[in-house]
């Protein structure tokens, strides 16, 4: 049962309120905005018309929507049951605007239900997937989840958009004015303002807009002339399909679950204090809500979708994840989609805002993925499996065009930070699972320091296996207890071999030994019973020995002993 | 294992760095017995130094801590990592020692 963590005002299965679900939906749904820019995008690129971006920005709040909501059932098969909002996100530009150019929107949309049939099915194989995915190469893909989305908030934050290609002081000002309400509401805010200090933020940046005349005649005419109430043109391209574009769109839906994958993991650790590991059932539940989503994208006739890192973001800022505020933000975007006034206030945001936003969501993120990969003991292969991801994946970023000329069907794993890194996290990871013994052993000789020997040898091989410290900590205090007692309360005189076994789950310590068996005591001796009776000394080793593991069994024999820890990992 | 002292008033910080095991509690004893024959009383063991204790080194520590009590004084515990105190909890001395995450709110209970 997961327990929920200090920091947050409003958990998981929490009700903050009719009021306060409906002002935390339209603060989501202001950081969900800033990737309307995409159907925009794809409509330049294809030569289509301002009035066909707007009809594919009102069917992004449809689907996303219902997708949303979807993410967010916690009963079923389908969906996490987390806080986790979809939107028309990077994962499915490239493809899509190689289906775009090729055979128009029909194209796209046949093939993102094509791309969302392929997320349902890798949803299946997921579960069985754990070995792939242990805490390093997770905590890569969710630190890279935020840094992917770093140039895109910083080119916003300097005021960089289709109409300036420089950066502008007033937007700097702007939007410095933005982010800085933003983090005074989240550091020194108390209750709601804490948990609205994004959607406050936008305020005052809205304020400061205006000051500035960044808020015109010119930017409120797209929301006049806007019809109050417009049915959303479902379906009304079609679909088609290409078969040369399986691939671009199967990898796209790859980095869409890998990505889904990224920040389920995080939406798991920050609703649970004990987190441990990433629950794979669960993330199945989510790829397959993405899965359907995409579907459901397509034959309505909108962009492929994909989780959105920054509303993660947005909720470990806010304290806030019911998956009540999922539900809110879904109807809401639904409804959106059905009053195009309303709807145009969120394609309105000045430039500098948007960028703010983001900065603010992705710090969050990107600590999110820091503590995942510190979560475990790191030797030098670990180090390699995220340096080396991080790098390249950044490679994208710091040399853009370095991988222009990459075949077209793997470009879609080229052009994405996120999708570069996850593939070398996980490929790198398997690599270097060659050589690494799932079980070893130590022998300690008759006066050998026990510390000089156990903790070295279970701190390599804690950092080999990429075990939990704490865990490795209690099987050293242990196996330290075990053999100090052995050797003061003269228990042998023959060498002790330990061996230890690992896997994700559990780490066992078998104990052998010539000599008297150890008493492994349900009870401790008091402080009188320690400082007079010479036997009390073995008995709260044999205490201790038995606390610090999760389970205790002894095999006595003739002569021969073992005593067998396990402790849960 | 490695021990710093400093008197402040009529009590002795010692400040404890490494491990606390049956190799160096002996170590520990010869420091810190010889302080208490000498007049000392009152102690304020600084842990934050600490990486591992084990149940021999705790006997020594409650043995410490009896002659300090004979004598009218007091041992109390400063700055105690979080593994330390379950080790310490687990073998019921949390019970035994005031422990306190401050210098001087430790030294005001003197």
């Amino acid at each position: 049962m997961p327990r929920k963590p200090s920091n947050l005002l409003y958990g998981v299965d929490e009700n903050p309120g009719a009021i306060a679900l409906i002002l935390m939906g339209l603060q989501h749904i202001s950081l969900m905005s800033i990737a309307f820019i995409f159907p925009v995008i794809i409509i330049e690129a294809i030569g289509g018309k301002l009035e066909q971006a707007e009809g594919l920005i009102r069917m992004a709040m449809l689907a996303t929507g219902i997708g949303t909501i979807l993410q967010a059932v916690n009963r079923g098969p389908v969906g996490s049951g987390y806080l986790c909002p979809l939107l028309n996100g990077p994962a499915f530009l490239s493809a899509s605007l190689m289906a775009g150019k090729m055979g128009g929107l029909s194209l796209i949309f046949g093939m993102t239900a094509v791309a969302g049939v392929c997320e349902v099915f890798f949803s299946r194989l997921l579960s069985r997937m754990r070995a792939v995915f242990p805490a390093e190469v997770t905590g890569t893909i969710v630190t890279m989840v935020g840094i992917e989305v770093v140039p895109l908030a910083v080119r916003k934050f300097v005021g960089i958009d289709p109409t300036h290609s420089m950066p502008d002081a007033t937007a700097v000002l702007i939007a410095m004015i933005t982010l800085g309400a933003m983090a005074c509401f989240n550091v020194w805010g108390r209750g709601k303002l804490r948990l609205y200090s994004a959607l406050l933020g936008m305020v005052v940046g809205y304020g400061a807009s205006a000051a500035a005349g960044l808020l015109n005649r010119d930017t409120f005419r797209v929301m006049m002339e806007a019809p109050f109430f417009a049915l959303p043109a479902v379906g009304d391209y079609g679909v088609s399909f290409q078969w040369i574009l399986l691939v671009p769109f199967l990898v796209a839906a790859l980095s869409s679950a890998l990505k889904t994958m990224g920040d389920l993991t995080t939406c798991q650790k920050i609703n649970d204090a004990q987190w441990k590991r990433p629950d794979m059932v669960n993330i199945s539940g989510g790829v397959l809500a993405c899965g359907i989503s995409n579907i459901l994208s397509g034959m309505l006739g909108a962009l492929g979708q994909s989780v959105s890192s920054s509303n993660i973001g947005l909720s470990i800022a806010t304290g806030a994840t019911s998956r009540r505020i999922a539900y809110s933000t879904g109807i809401i975007l639904v409804l959106l989609a059905f009053f195009p006034k309303f709807a145009s206030i969120f394609v309105i945001m000045p430039t500098p805002i948007m960028g703010a936003s983001l900065i603010f969501a992705v710090s969050f993120m990107i600590l999110a993925g820091l503590q995942i990969i510190m979560s475990r003991m790191i030797d030098a292969r670990k180090t390699f499996v995220i340096g080396i991801s991080i790098i390249f994946g950044l490679s994208i970023e710091f040399a853009p065009g370095l991988y222009r000329d990459v075949h077209p069907w793997i470009k879609p794993i080229f052009s994405s930070s996120l999708s570069l890194a996850t593939i070398c996290a996980v490929v790198l990871n398997l690599i270097f699972r060659i050589g690494i013994a799932k079980t070893t052993s130590l022998v300690l000789t008759p006066g050998e320091h026990p510390s000089e020997a156990i903790d070295p040898f279970m701190e390599e091989q804690g950092r080999a296996w990429g075990a939990r410290s704490e865990v490795i900590y209690k099987a050293k205090a242990a196996m330290i207890e075990f053999y100090e007692a052995a050797a003061e309360c003269a228990l042998t005189r023959k060498p002790v071999t330990m061996t230890v076994r690992f896997d994700e789950f559990n780490l066992d310590v078998d104990i052998a030994y010539e000599g008297k068996p150890i008493e492994l005591s349900a009870s401790r001796p008091d402080s009188r019973e320690l400082l007079e009776d010479p036997d009390a000394s073995l008995r709260l080793a044999g205490y201790m020995i038995r606390s610090l593991a999760d389970q205790t069994s002894m095999e006595t024999g003739a002569d021969r002993n073992r005593v067998h820890l396990h402790f849960n990992h | 294992m490695k021990i710093w002292s400093k008197r402040q008033k009529d009590v002795m910080i010692l400040a404890v760095q490494g491990r606390l095991d049956a190799a160096t509690a002996p170590l520990f004893e010869e420091q810190v017995l010889p302080m208490i024959s000498a007049g000392d009383k009152n102690f304020l063991l600084d842990l934050a130094g600490l990486d591992y204790i084990s149940s021999a080194a705790l006997r020594r520590l409650l043995l410490f801590t009896k002659r300090a009590e004979d004598q009218g004084g007091r041992v109390v515990l400063l700055s105690v990592q979080s593994h330390i105190l379950e080790i310490l909890d687990m073998a019921g001395f949390t019970q035994l020692f005031d422990i306190f995450a401050d210098q001087e709110e430790a030294l005001r209970s003197f």
